[in-house]
């Protein structure tokens, strides 16, 4: 190892996390390196300035203000969730669904119905059209089926 | 004041089991809802001063800090049947700032950062020196640099800072911290050595007496 691969290591080597190999390397070098051993006793003095900073403390009364408002807010989703019960709200949604569903079945089916009426009647109406224009055609009240009219007969009795 | 070590090594065991019992009833979406908040509540007790302290750290004060841990513990709270016994608690919730602290820098672009007197900028804030035998000279010598500290911790990126003050104050590994960061170890290696690297360099320019009698101390 160089002094550029080793500086890289230092902070790691200090804190016990090299694997065996790369601490007996980094170990071999520092025994040798003046410069290298300088940089590591820096690391090692500001690892200890971290290390013994003191603990900020919050204010007075911050411990139940914060467990008061998580909790506050916690309990109003809880309420939330309680009031509004899912299995229930999905029950009703595919109830509702169904019955839509249905409703517009049945809708589609008498208005299909309605649909195909219609032309019916108009042909009916038409057929009895053609009926009433034969009858009369053919010399018969066409709505009695009566003769009207006689045919001259050329003089044959 | 309160021996919060004792008591939490009292309530540690306790605790313990009954969060083994609410989880083992929650996974099936029956439990009561009502028994996990109250689980809830005393881990957050037990937790929010640590929480506090490194989020004073990530921000430079102590508004910050206060609103920094109660939206970390909302956020905790809301996903808490995902919670990973595996993981301590604490490291859960230093993912979830991190998370936090990273959107909130990003959402206002530039980080603020407020000069440190002596108790807390603010006055709201206090001390709480760390219990290990020092001499006098180098702990007044550490709350001399706390705040040239500070400063170096907010000129740095949020993924620097909070990868040092994870090794450094809180003491974790590196395997830890690239859980709590979702990265690689080799990226929290690189971040913990170029973040204590820019400290040193802030050091040195702006209170070079100061550092220099700190570490002669040594």
């Amino acid at each position: 190892m160089n002094c550029k691969s080793v500086q890289i290591y230092l902070s790691a080597y200090l804190d016990g996390e090299l694997c065996g190999q790369e601490c007996l390397q980094v170990r071999d070098h520092l025994s040798g390196c003046s410069d290298c051993r300088a940089e590591e006793q820096h690391l090692r003095s500001l690892k200890h300035l971290l290390r013994g900073l003191p603990n900020y403390r919050p204010s007075e009364g911050f411990e139940d203000r914060l467990v008061s408002t998580v909790m506050n807010r916690t309990e109003r989703k809880s309420i939330f969730a309680f009031n509004l019960n899912w299995s229930m709200a999905a029950g009703v949604a595919a109830v509702s669904v169904l019955a839509a569903f249905g409703v517009f079945r049945l809708t589609d089916r008498s208005m299909s119905s309605a649909g195909s009426a219609e032309p019916s009647a108009r042909l009916n109406e038409l057929e009895r059209d053609i009926y009433h224009d034969q009858m009369f055609m053919a010399g018969n009240d066409p709505l009695s089926s009566n003769r009207f009219a006689s045919f001259p007969t050329h003089g044959k009795n | 004041m309160r021996n919060f070590d004792d008591e939490q090594n009292r309530t540690t065991p306790r605790i313990k089991g009954l969060h083994v019992m609410l989880f083992a009833i929650s996974k099936d979406n029956t439990g009561p809802r009502v028994d996990e908040a109250a689980l809830f509540e005393s881990l957050m007790r037990k937790s929010h001063r640590q929480a506090y302290s490194l989020a004073y750290r990530l921000t430079g004060n102590a508004s910050e800090a206060e609103d920094l841990v109660q939206e970390s513990f909302v956020r905790a709270f809301r996903f808490f049947s995902k919670y990973d016994q595996s993981m301590p608690f604490s490291s859960w919730l230093y993912r979830i700032m991190t998370n936090a602290h990273i959107d909130s820098v990003r959402r206002r672009s530039k980080l603020k950062t407020t000069s440190l007197e002596q108790g807390g900028s603010d006055g709201a804030t206090s001390w709480e020196l760390p219990d290990y035998e020092a001499s006098p000279d180098r702990m007044m010598l550490q709350e001399t640099l706390d705040e040239p500290v500070q400063k170096a911790l907010g000129s740095m990126t949020p993924e620097f800072r909070m990868a040092v003050l994870l090794a450094d104050v809180e003491g974790m590994a590196y395997e830890e911290i690239a859980e709590v960061m979702h990265t690689s170890v080799g990226t929290v290696r690189s971040r913990i050595h170029r973040g204590r690297k820019q400290i040193r360099k802030h050091l040195m320019k702006n209170a070079p007496q100061a550092y220099r009698s700190f570490t002669d101390e040594l």
